[in-house]
């Protein structure tokens, strides 16, 4: 009888939690509206969910005949989920070698760095790989507040499509070694838990402000040339490593610091700091009409 | 020409008169009906009856028995009159004659 009771109220919580996500994605009036009628007539609360689904499903339709979301889907979500998988894809077959000598064989991996500077550049990476993913979600939650549910599941969605079709079919015997799991692994502690930490942050009004999002876009572009920088190490080593040089320090990776010849990769790291960057923009507007400094309209 | 669910809130707004908003036209229509009405059904509806300019909408004032919280007021409009009175006229023309008694459905002689 008490198991059924806890199990009832269990069940009842789960309900009004749904109902209170539903009428989230109303809008402030409807919603009041809404929940009065619903105390009006006496409803429970899974009949306030049955009542909202059909109008949250044709809400969030009429949304989507505007552009704002499709422009969010195809700037953000599309370009931004396979970088990133990628970018965790690297971070992950970059760390693994380097675990399996330590912990089978108790020796270091000659990678033709020194181990301060190759710990150094995981770390930048996997900072930036945080970064980016905070970053990119926390713009994704701003500029689709409405849609979030849509866009967010499919920011998810297709992040983890990529993840876990990167594994080849033919590789499948590996399953339960660590080279087919670390690179989830990673990807739940430096993708999707800071996604979710950005889309849940952008909720919260003081965190719109001009000078928080000034100092995000700040950090996410310092994490974006760290790890440019970090990019142009293969080829310095290599090329020390064929003139029969000793490991590389950081010092002396600095020194040979070139960022502007990462190729490819100044493309990558535009389009995942520059969700933020549009952020930074519209905030900024915003804070100068508040203040004066451009007119309205 | 307008469909039913249309026609059921029309004419429970008007017959509510200055009382008609969101839940006070729900318990009008399930009344009469004796089915039940969506709310989720009703503010869409609402929405395209407001675009089709046959009602006006707009928020009241809280009252305690909704825990303070604000209604939704509706207003039929001329146009919505208009449609309403033209879809009744049709439904009585169409069943002038009709009997609908159970094993005798058909027009009365």
């Amino acid at each position: 009888m008490a198991g059924r009771a806890v199990w009832g109220a269990k069940v009842s919580i789960l309900w009004v939690r749904i109902r209170d996500a539903l009428l989230r994605s109303l809008d402030p009036a409807e919603c009041e509206a809404v929940c009065g009628d619903f105390v009006e007539l006496a409803m429970t609360d899974s009949q306030a969910v049955k009542s909202l689904l059909g109008l949250v499903i044709r809400r969030q339709l009429r949304l989507w005949r505007e552009w704002n979301p499709w422009f969010v889907l195809v700037a953000l979500v599309i370009p931004v989920c396979p970088l990133l998988e990628t970018l965790c894809n690297q971070l992950g077959q970059g760390i693994w070698p380097s675990l399996v000598m330590w912990l089978r064989h108790g020796v270091a991996y000659r990678t033709g760095l020194s181990p301060a500077a190759f710990w150094s550049g995981v770390c930048i990476r996997a900072m930036a790989l945080s970064t980016w993913s905070w970053a990119c979600a926390f713009a994704l939650g701003t500029l689709s507040r409405r849609t979030i549910w849509v866009t967010g599941g499919l920011f998810f969605g297709l992040y983890l499509a990529f993840a876990i079709g990167a594994v080849h079919p033919s590789h499948r015997v590996f399953w339960l070694t660590g080279w087919s799991w670390l690179p989830l692994l990673i990807s739940f502690l430096f993708v999707l838990l800071p996604a979710a930490s950005g889309i849940r942050q952008s909720n919260k009004p003081q965190n719109m402000k001009f000078p928080r999002v000034f100092l995000l876009a700040l950090w996410t572009v310092t994490m974006a040339v760290l790890t440019l920088w970090t990019q142009r190490w293969g080829q310095v080593v290599m090329d020390n490593w064929s003139r029969g040089g000793p490991a590389m320090t950081l010092s002396q990776l600095a020194q040979n610091a070139d960022l502007w010849n990462a190729g490819p990769f100044l493309l990558v790291t535009a389009v995942l700091t520059a969700p933020i960057v549009y952020v930074l923009a519209k905030v900024y507007l915003q804070h100068a009409r508040d203040h004066g400094v451009i007119r309205q309209g | 020409m307008l469909g039913e669910f249309e026609y059921l809130i029309l004419a429970a707004t008007v017959r509510l008169g200055d009382d008609a908003y969101g839940a006070a036209i729900v318990q009008e229509i399930e009344s009469a009906t004796r089915r039940k009405c969506s709310i989720g059904g009703l503010y869409t509806t609402l929405d395209r009856l407001e675009a089709k300019g046959m009602i006006k909408t707009w928020m009241g004032n809280p009252t305690p028995e909704r825990g303070g919280r604000s209604k939704r007021m509706v207003r039929v409009l001329a146009k919505g009159i208009a449609a309403a009175t033209a879809f009744y006229e049709a439904v009585s023309t169409v069943s002038r004659g009709t009997s609908w008694q159970a094993g005798q459905s058909g027009v009365r002689k």
